[in-house]
């Protein structure tokens, strides 16, 4: 509470210091071992965190940088309104953001609206962001993926000879692969031989973007992808931003994964 | 001698009666027209619908500047096989942009054609495939997108004529600038054909009436640049020979252009069998 003639409450650098490292570490604690773990927050990382997360999945996302969003915040030639072929309006509808009909079938939000909306309700649903955070390794048990190595971020600017900075592991059932064209998660398999992804993924073919929905789910037990990546792991050309296509790839991976935990369990 | 147009119903709607018209216009042997090919095959049971999205699966282009094919001994993905599952028999559905090795898939659909009754010497089958297509092309160890595969059975891909050919070279270069390519395609019109266009049944029709002479002379390209068998590689050439777009809303013409000599050919073909 405030005292009078200040403005704000008498709080100490220490308790500041302890309130941010002991909900971070009770957090981190209860992450440890969660039921979805998605690598990357664009936005087909975060609308499928977001649906998975209502559907009562304890959802960690993993974010290299610090802030959250990809590509999502600006559309093309870096002018920030965004563009959505139907039926993505509707998930527009679902998460409150305004936008208008440019033409039939194609409608227009701002980027900041619908980027910070669009993270807003993945937070409301309840999915927690570990962001500044590297994807760095999978974890393998009886052929199926069970979780990821990650460390901070920065550890990858340091000097060689300051880099026996080791990782740590988090458990899951399901890791989802929505690191975009790098297709990080689905790569580090295939550098262990257990995957064949094709070449560098540069085809650049006009291709109708139902293409990366249609091709959304699991590729490895245990690891589905979503997005971008579904095009390099499936050598789909690659094209442009297709936000709708990116929205329904999101929302697939979760409708896939959530029937497969009822399946299996 | 009959000869078959497979998909035509399924890939081109109620434009399929425009091809009809266009090939009656040229005095040749009216096609019959069949199921799509897929929809053929399994009817005739030979195969199973599991080996057959398999097979496609195998038969994808992951990257046109590979200097080899497609790896058959390769397993596909658990998600090809169902992704080409799903559209087997409903191809007016299915995406595209994914291109397919040509040649093979007409060395894969040979045997289940001849099984399902169609041979060289009678009901000649023309394919129509919602399906890009790619050829190697040795001068300079590439893949590249193709309108068509010709020999037994003619392979025609939809997308392919909307893709294959090559559209004006600012158009390319716009493209690579990262301009949206809904709004590119719409500035550039005119100066293609792209999907939904009024022009498509005709082109369809050119390039049957050039498989089937083909596979009837063993020479299918004409030097005159004003006849649907001309081996046309720009829209501009293929806009020159079927005209303008607005000509067929107005339904003027439903002409498959031909030089005299394989407009004689084709009229041959009817009297001569
Ligand atoms: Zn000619």
């Amino acid at each position: 509470m405030a005292q009078e003639g200040r403005l704000f409450a008498p709080v100490g650098e220490k308790e500041i210091t302890r309130a941010i490292v002991n909900t971070f570490a009770k957090q981190f604690v209860e992450y440890v071992e969660s039921d979805c773990i998605i690598v990357g927050a664009g936005p087909s990382g975060l609308i499928a965190g977001r649906d998975l997360a209502r559907q009562g999945l304890k959802t960690l996302i993993v974010e290299r940088n610090n802030y959250l969003g990809g590509g999502f915040w600006i559309g093309g030639y870096l002018l920030n309104k965004v563009t959505f072929r139907a039926p993505g309006e509707k998930v527009l509808d679902e998460i409150g953001v305004p936008y208008e009909k440019a033409q039939e079938g194609l409608f227009v939000a701002d980027g900041p609206h619908a980027c910070s909306k669009l993270i807003a309700s993945a937070c409301d649903a309840g999915v927690k962001f570990a962001n500044m955070t590297i994807f760095d390794d999978v974890v393998l048990r009886d052929n199926r993926v069970q979780g990821v190595v990650v460390n901070w971020t920065p550890v990858r600017a340091l000097p060689r000879e300051i880099t026996c900075v080791d990782p740590i592991a988090l458990e899951t059932k399901i890791v989802v692969d929505a690191t975009g064209h790098d297709a990080l998660v689905v790569k580090m398999l295939e550098s262990k031989g257990l995957l064949k992804v094709p070449g560098h993924g540069s085809m650049w073919v006009e291709a109708s973007e139902d293409l990366v929905v249609e091709h959304t789910g699991e590729v490895y037990p245990g690891l589905f992808v979503c997005g971008m990546s579904v095009t390099t792991t499936y050598g789909i050309p690659r094209m442009g931003p297709t936000f709708s296509g990116m929205l329904l790839s999101g929302k697939r991976v979760a409708e896939t994964i959530l029937e497969s935990l009822k399946i299996g369990r | 001698m009959d000869w078959v147009v497979l998909g035509a119903e399924e890939l081109l709607g109620g434009e399929a009666r425009k091809l009809k018209a266009s090939i009656e216009e040229t005095g040749s042997p009216l096609p019959a027209f069949a199921p799509y090919v897929y929809r053929v095959i399994l009817e005739e049971k030979n195969a199973d619908k599991e080996t057959l999205a398999g097979m496609l699966a195998k038969l994808r282009i992951k990257e046109l500047t590979a200097k080899v094919g497609p790896n058959e001994s390769v397993e596909p993905f658990p998600a090809e096989v169902a992704f080409e599952g799903r559209f087997l028999t409903s191809p007016e559905k299915k995406p595209y942009g994914i291109p397919y090795e040509g040649a093979l898939l007409q060395v894969f659909l040979r045997p289940l054609l001849k099984q399902a009754g169609f041979s060289r010497l009678s009901s000649l089958p023309v394919v129509l495939l919602p399906d890009l297509l790619a050829t190697f092309e040795p001068s300079d160890r590439r893949y590249h997108l193709r309108m068509n595969v010709l020999g037994f059975p003619a392979l025609i891909s939809i997308p392919g004529i909307v893709l294959a050919p090559a559209k004006p070279r600012e158009y390319y270069l716009l493209k690579r600038s990262g301009l949206d390519p809904a709004g590119l395609n719409r500035a550039f019109k005119a100066l293609f054909i792209d999907h939904g266009d009024s022009r498509l049944p005709r082109v369809v029709a050119g390039l049957a009436l050039q498989a089937l002479a083909y596979l009837r002379t063993g020479n299918a390209f004409c030097d005159d640049a004003r006849c649907s068998l001309h081996n046309a590689h720009w829209h501009h050439e293929l806009i020159a020979l079927y005209g303008p777009d607005e000509a067929q809303n107005a339904g003027l013409s439903q002409d498959i252009p031909l030089c005299s000599a394989h407009s004689r050919m084709v009229k041959d073909w009817k009297v001569t069998p």
